[in-house]
């Protein structure tokens, strides 16, 4: 398993979309606090940065950030497809489990190092331009707070769309299928639900049991002093989104290894 | 280069203490595709030191087969043994003991030669750095290792292939088409490394196209069609079973000497062809052909026995009976 696991982060290290994908989510992220540099050099004095705002306002863009790793969840396996590369993988490797694990650690571990060079780039990026506009350049716990908040709301959002991105183009021996039900999900099931909720009386509780709804109810976590823009959500209501969701994720992975060790290979 | 490096004294092959001569064991191979049977109760062994030719038209089953070996896809019935090990108890044994290309090499295109080999390294471990500069010799590749996968021409990516294949030094190497692709001098390279594998103890399965690339590399043949064996035997074995005579008479005396040939035990067919007689029939009847042709007043001024060549013997055998071609 651990020399799986090694070869897949050789292999991980040595590809390009490995850093382009973190390069391009830092670049917004910069982008992002240029814009909020000009306005200020063209506004007034109240448009000073205000970086705990800004802060918080990443979150919406680590949303936008979170399709990165989706595909970059869902290449793992798709490209072994592509590349043919996949059966003298599966021919090397101690055991199918084995293999599909190391893959699924390299997901996590890959999620966790973009997590990281965001908020490290963010944090870089809030402090200059602070210096720049002269706002307040030291972070107060509240602004901590407030990134690793942004922070877990952008990976709960992501964690359920990026198993079943992994998992989809696993079943489909695809990227483009993997990257059509890994990114399409969430607006699919927002269009079929909402039109059902329309036609079918009651359809509310089978929403409260979609995707969408519950991963709503996880980055809805209020702060202290309300940072949240929907309606409060009680902990029991997160505790059940949380279950919810994790039954997703397990019903994907799960089933991503029954495929896997039992089916025969015979592309890829 | 190739030459020198095979020719030098090496680790034997990876294999268990107690494994015997026996490396690979198929018995009763079966691969069922819905009503398709792909692979049809094949058996198989191969020896320690020993070039298996697998030889078959496209689609019949060949490819189907090593994947079962490799464990790629599971078999509908029969079995399949390591080095005296079942693989269904024990999938590793073909990360520990066998070496492949499967079909065409097919490696990372971003990362370069010398990284895709160590990346294959890192999946099994224990294989030093200089294992992989020394197959990279093998291969006349340790010049060009650096460049990219994805810029190499075909025949620099069978290199690549077939060193992949020998990192962990494995007891069995299975090469499906390794010469595709190749050129005259690239063909000829990759034909004079496969014996050299079997006088380092490795053995060796070679599926493959190229007749008389498997004539002249294998010990063994094995030609199958659709899935199922059609004949097993050395190279030898094979080619004297499937010899002609060649008969030299007067025109006017060859339908008579057809007539009594024909009644010779032993004679598979006789053909008048143009001047002459083909006679087929097994390597020790010449003196019986003579005997027969003398005692009907008839006189040969040449009898020669002619040699086949495995493409015969291959056409011959896998030729469609015509109910069976395809239109």
């Amino acid at each position: 398993m651990m020399n799986v696991l090694q070869s897949e982060l050789f292999r991980l290290r040595k590809r390009p979309q490995t850093w382009i994908m973190p390069l391009l989510a830092s670049a917004f992220i910069v982008l992002y606090y240029g814009i909020g540099y000009l306005q200020y050099q063209s506004g007034s004095a109240a448009d000073r940065l205000d970086m705990r705002q800004s802060v918080q306002q990443l979150s919406s863009i680590f949303e936008n950030g979170m399709q990165i790793w989706r595909v970059v969840a869902l290449v793992m396996i798709g490209s072994e497809h592509g590349w043919n590369t996949l059966r003298p993988l599966v021919a090397r490797s101690s055991s199918r489990s084995d293999l599909l694990s190391a893959k699924w650690i390299v997901v996590g571990l890959y999620a966790i190092f973009m997590v990281i060079a965001a908020v490290l780039v963010s944090l870089l990026a809030a402090t200059v331009a602070s210096l720049f506009m002269g706002g307040a350049v030291s972070l107060p716990v509240a602004v901590w707070d407030d990134m690793l908040l942004g922070t877990l709301r952008w990976m709960i959002a992501t964690i359920p769309y990026a198993v079943i991105a992994f998992t989809a183009a696993l079943m489909t021996r695809s990227n483009a299928a993997g990257i059509a039900i890994g990114i399409g999900l969430n607006f699919a099931e927002l269009l079929v639900l909402g039109l059902l909720l329309e036609v079918i009386d009651g359809f509310e509780t089978v929403v409260e049991y979609g995707i969408n709804w519950n991963v709503q109810q996880l980055v809805n976590i209020t702060t202290e002093d309300g940072g949240s823009v929907l309606d409060p959500v009680s902990t029991e209501q997160i505790w059940q989104s949380a279950v919810i969701l994790t039954l997703y994720c397990a019903m994907a992975i799960v089933g991503s290894y029954l495929v896997f060790t039992r089916r025969d290979i015979t592309s890829g | 280069m190739v030459v020198t490096l095979l020719n030098r004294p090496t680790d034997a092959p990876a294999s268990p203490a107690a494994a015997g001569d026996v490396v690979l064991e198929v018995r009763g191979l079966t691969k069922r595709f819905g009503s398709t049977v792909a692979v049809d109760d094949l058996d198989m062994t191969i020896r320690r030191g020993e070039v298996l030719g697998f030889l078959g038209p496209n689609g019949s089953g060949k490819s189907t087969t090593v994947s079962m070996v490799l464990g790629l896809m599971k078999p509908s019935q029969g079995s399949i043994h390591i080095l005296g090990r079942p693989l269904a108890d024990d999938p590793a044994l073909v990360s520990r003991y066998v070496g492949a290309i499967i079909e065409n090499p097919a490696f990372y295109p971003y990362l370069t030669g010398r990284d895709n080999l160590r990346a294959q390294a890192k999946m099994v471990g224990g294989v030093p750095e200089s294992r992989i500069d020394e197959l990279l010799k093998l291969v006349n590749m340790e010049g060009r290792a650096d460049g990219r996968y994805k810029t190499f021409s075909l025949g620099m990516k069978q290199r690549i292939g077939i060193a992949s294949t020998l990192l962990t030094n494995p007891a069995l190497v299975i090469l499906d088409e390794p010469t595709n692709g190749l050129d005259p001098a690239g063909q000829r390279e990759i034909r004079s490394i496969i014996p050299r594998l079997a006088e380092q103890g490795h053995s060796v399965l070679l599926a493959s196209h190229m007749l008389h690339e498997v004539e002249q590399v294998s010990d063994q043949v094995i030609i199958i069609r659709r899935g199922k064996k059609l004949t097993e035997g050395t190279v030898n074995e094979l080619l004297r079973l499937e010899g002609y005579y060649d008969v030299q008479l007067e025109e006017s005396d060859l339908e008579k000497a057809a007539t009594v040939l024909r009644r010779v035990s032993g004679v598979e067919s006789v053909s008048v062809i143009k001047d002459r007689l083909t006679v087929k029939a097994g390597e020790d009847l010449g003196p019986a052909i003579s005997r027969s042709l003398a005692d009907a007043g008839l006189y040969a001024s040449q009898i020669t026995r002619t040699r086949s060549t495995l493409e015969d013997v291959f056409f011959e055998l896998t030729a469609e009976p015509p109910e069976a071609a395809e239109p």
